[in-house]
């Protein structure tokens, strides 16, 4: 009995060969994705196409301002309620939270780093130009009135 | 009936190398039509999950059966090993799993399993292997082994079980668009789990059947597809990250975080209310985005075709 056949009698062998034959197809698989060059970089077009994410993003956010990263990776907005909510790029689509806590914003010129309670979605730096001061200073008004 | 007069069929195994196949082709199609069909990161996690989900069944299998086989021992009747036993096995069957999913949607205890399944923004065969690895820990199974008491024996019940899991492979992908008219009212398909994975208001928690869509027109939860309203996949609040652990066990971190916040008298109901449900009214449900939606909207929907 060989090495191998030995392996086999294991308990559980079958089961583990059958992971690590599933294991490299999903890497073969994952591969061949890349290799054919799917997927996407959506960008957000302009206001109204960060109007209507918002809206996506939580169903009937009315977005009263708006700011739209330059390079279109991602957005800020803010309803009539003084809710903010940050868009950003997520493989080929958008994904969006609610910032509940100004804890992780910071202003760096025209950039504004911005992250949400939620330490799985990330931080987003967003190059907001001239807006990004107007925004920090709008969000530090609002801020007050966060728990 | 013993288990000697009857052979269980992994269906599911035998079906992997066909689930690569098929995965491989709509990739290929995606290249030629849509190429943000697919996104490797997605992709990777997607079947990573599937993976994991069959490592955790294998492990779970023992239980399972031995649940099943108790049950079957105390059964009060005998079903026999033919061709019309193994036929109401399988409806019977995808009675539970439309029950079993209906459940999965509407108690958080059981979404935290199930989300996983529902993560994906993208909706592809892969979509189709991003599976559960906590279904055994949210006690799932139940739902679907209490046949054997019936008298079915336990292996009829899995391989019917595997059959249903491998017949829902084929519906999750956006390459087929409809199918013929008879075949829609009858069967699930890729139109009408589109609507299922679907996050737009109208389209929540809608379409939960397995392989049969008439339990759906029955129990009053069928939407049909609507050309006009371009679909938008994954969950209400999307996960926004690709990370595999975040994904298995982000519902089940939350769950725990609101019950132990929660006062007293309202920490059940953060683990038998539906998801989305607060004790402060502080976020909203399916039912509210939905009511909130079609009043906006003043949508006559017609509930069946």
């Amino acid at each position: 009995m060989n090495v191998f056949e030995q392996f086999l009698t294991l308990p559980g062998a079958g089961l583990a060969l059958q992971a690590l034959a599933s294991l490299g197809a999903i890497l073969a698989l994952a591969w061949l994705a890349r290799k054919l060059q799917l997927g996407g970089d959506p960008r957000i077009q302009g206001e109204e196409h960060a109007h209507a994410l918002a809206d996506e993003a939580i169903c009937g956010f009315d977005a009263k301002a708006v700011a739209v990263d330059r390079a279109g990776i991602g957005a800020i907005a803010r309803d009539a309620a003084g809710r903010i909510l940050l868009i950003r790029q997520h493989g080929s689509h958008f994904a969006a939270r609610e910032l509940v806590s100004l804890a992780g914003v910071r202003l760096d010129g025209r950039f504004l780093t911005l992250s949400t309670d939620d330490r799985g979605f990330g931080t987003i730096t967003l190059d907001l130009g001239e807006q990004a001061q107007v925004w920090a200073a709008s969000l530090r008004r609002l801020g007050a009135s966060m728990p | 009936m013993s288990s000697s007069d009857i052979a269980a069929l992994d269906i599911v195994t035998y079906a992997i190398p066909a689930f690569v196949l098929l995965v491989i082709a709509e990739m290929i199609w995606a290249t030629r039509r849509a190429p943000e069909k697919y996104e490797p990161r997605d992709t990777l996690t997607s079947l990573a999950l599937g993976l994991g989900s069959t490592i955790a069944g294998a492990l779970s299998a023992g239980i399972v059966l031995a649940a099943a086989m108790w049950l079957y021992e105390h059964r009060v009747f005998t079903m026999p090993n033919v061709w019309w036993a193994w036929i109401a096995c399988f409806v019977l069957d995808d009675l539970n799993y439309y029950w079993f999913h209906r459940t999965g949607h509407r108690v958080r205890w059981f979404w935290a399993s199930h989300v996983n399944h529902h993560t994906s923004q993208h909706y592809n065969l892969s979509t189709a292997l991003r599976q559960t690895w906590t279904g055994f820990l949210a006690l799932s199974f139940i739902f679907r082994i209490w046949p054997a008491f019936l008298g079915f024996h336990p292996l009829m019940i899995l391989t019917v079980g595997g059959a249903n899991l491998v017949y829902q492979f084929w519906i999750h992908t956006e390459a087929v668009g409809r199918m013929p008219r008879w075949f829609e009212a009858v069967f699930n398909t890729p139109s009408h789990h589109r609507v299922h994975h679907a996050t737009n208001a109208l389209y929540l928690d809608r379409n939960y059947a397995g392989a049969l869509i008439v339990w759906d027109r029955l129990f009053g939860t069928f939407q049909r597809e609507r050309d006009d309203l371009p679909i938008r996949y994954g969950i209400v609040k999307q996960l926004g990250s690709f990370n595999l652990l975040h994904a298995v066990f982000h519902e089940w971190r939350g769950m725990v975080a609101d019950i132990w916040r929660a006062p007293w008298r309202h920490k059940l109901s953060y683990l038998l209310r539906p998801p989305g449900w607060s004790h402060d009214g502080s976020r909203e449900g399916s039912d509210a985005i939905r009511a909130r939606w079609l009043e906006k909207h003043a949508v006559t929907n017609q509930v069946s075709e």
